[in-house]
């Protein structure tokens, strides 16, 4: 795990997760301190915003990655499809020569 | 003469091709493993989206508790964030699926249908001409065993055709698809850390908005619907656990893949492969059952 990935584990399990567990708690706790309330939620919504963050970062490092295959793999589709034609086209082939030779050879033996 | 040369031309061309036919075979394989576990990260990808924006939710909700209007305002602006986060699974999705067609073509181009249907055509040709043999001359033209080998010569163009592609195919773009099955594998990776995190503090916040509060306050509307809330964040998340098995296959596939661009062959892998392809199957049809 990198250290990005890392931070981001712990800032979810181990810092806003047990909040999260004891969000009641602690809301409570504050009693009529209504401006240290707002601080504390105020501080719970950035803690979120920042491991959004992270987890775009990390979602968006895997993106690009993969983006710098696409071309390669819109062209391996592209191939594969004209492969695919020419094999069917042999295929095709291959049963009209069956059905031409066996056509001829019914009507020679008519003959 | 002619009756003696088919069956050493036919038999060498069948023997030629015989060890690319089991390659083709491999290549199907993992190709349907491959399509399948497309899909299933398609629907985990959904799974995801879907947790990362309830949790959001759920937390924008609890964090205004207590709140004056002006600030409940910047709870839900600091939130903003989890719309870009989808675009970015979106786009993931996309690549996903772009993915499957790959697997797809791939599929498409080791069936092998069309050979056995020129197969066939040559077979009846073969014993039209057989039959003309003896009409004209009053001796069979062919023998049995040549009609045959004319039969399971006839697929063989376009067999050997099939086999060029593969090979080509896995040569030019192996490499890539090697590390974009290893991408895949860690966005699965992070996508069950997301998921896994975002289904506890949604079942958590649940638990305290819907189901501790109304109790301890005195406050159930409706039994029925507390019930059936507590339920939901007792019982656990059956999609969760298993993709911790969809992560195990994701690496069976990347083996596979290995094997097949390098020409090694192993048909225990490839059982494990298939049996994959059938759970990871499973899985994208019970993270959709559990979303209606």
């Amino acid at each position: 795990m990198t250290a990005r990935a890392d931070l981001l584990e712990k800032l979810r399990t181990k810092v806003r997760a047990p909040v999260e567990r004891r969000a009641d708690e602690i809301l409570d706790g504050f009693g009529d301190d209504n401006e240290g309330l707002a601080a504390f939620q105020l501080a719970r919504a950035d803690l979120d915003a920042l491991i959004t963050r992270l987890e775009r970062d990390e979602l968006r490092a895997i993106d690009q990655s993969l983006a710098a295959h696409q071309s390669e793999l819109l062209a391996g589709i592209h191939e594969m499809g004209e492969s695919l034609h020419s094999v069917k086209t042999l295929s095709h082939a291959a049963e009209i020569f069956g059905t031409v030779v066996g056509l001829v050879a019914r009507i020679v033996a008519l003959a | 003469m002619l009756s003696r040369r088919i069956p050493w031309l036919a038999a060498s061309l069948v023997l030629s091709l015989a060890c690319a036919s089991v390659r083709t075979d491999h290549a199907r394989t993992v190709a349907t493993a491959g399509a399948a576990s497309a899909r299933a990260m398609d629907a985990v990808l959904v799974l995801a989206e879907e947790t990362a924006v309830d949790a959001d939710s759920a937390r924008a909700l609890s964090e205004s508790g207590g709140l004056a209007r002006d600030s409940r305002r910047q709870v839900l602006e600091r939130h903003e964030g989890i719309i870009a986060l989808v675009g970015d699974l979106e786009r993931l999705r996309r690549h996903t699926k772009l993915l499957g067609r790959y697997f797809d073509a791939l599929h498409s181009l080791t069936e092998t249908e069309g050979d056995v249907r020129a197969r066939e055509a040559a077979a009846q040709a073969a014993s039209a001409a057989s039959d003309l043999g003896r009409e004209l001359s009053g001796s069979t033209l062919l023998t049995a065993s040549d009609r045959d080998l004319l039969a399971k010569s006839a697929g063989l163009a376009a067999r050997g055709a099939r086999e060029a592609a593969l090979s080509r195919e896995l040569e030019a773009h192996g490499a890539a698809i090697e590390q974009e099955l290893a991408l895949q594998q860690a966005l699965l990776v992070a996508l069950r850390r997301s998921i896994r995190v975002d289904s506890a503090s949604l079942r958590e916040l649940a638990a305290q908005r819907d189901v501790a509060a109304p109790f301890v306050n005195d406050a159930i509307a409706d039994a029925r619907v507390w019930i059936s809330n507590r339920r939901s964040v007792v019982l656990p998340p059956p999609a969760v656990e298993s993709l911790g098995n969809a992560a195990d296959a994701a690496s069976r596939l990347r083996g596979a893949w290995a094997a097949l661009v390098s020409g090694r062959f192993d048909g225990t892998a490839w059982s494990a492969v298939l049996a994959d392809a059938e759970d990871l199957l499973a899985l994208a049809h019970s993270i959709r059952e559990t979303r209606r």
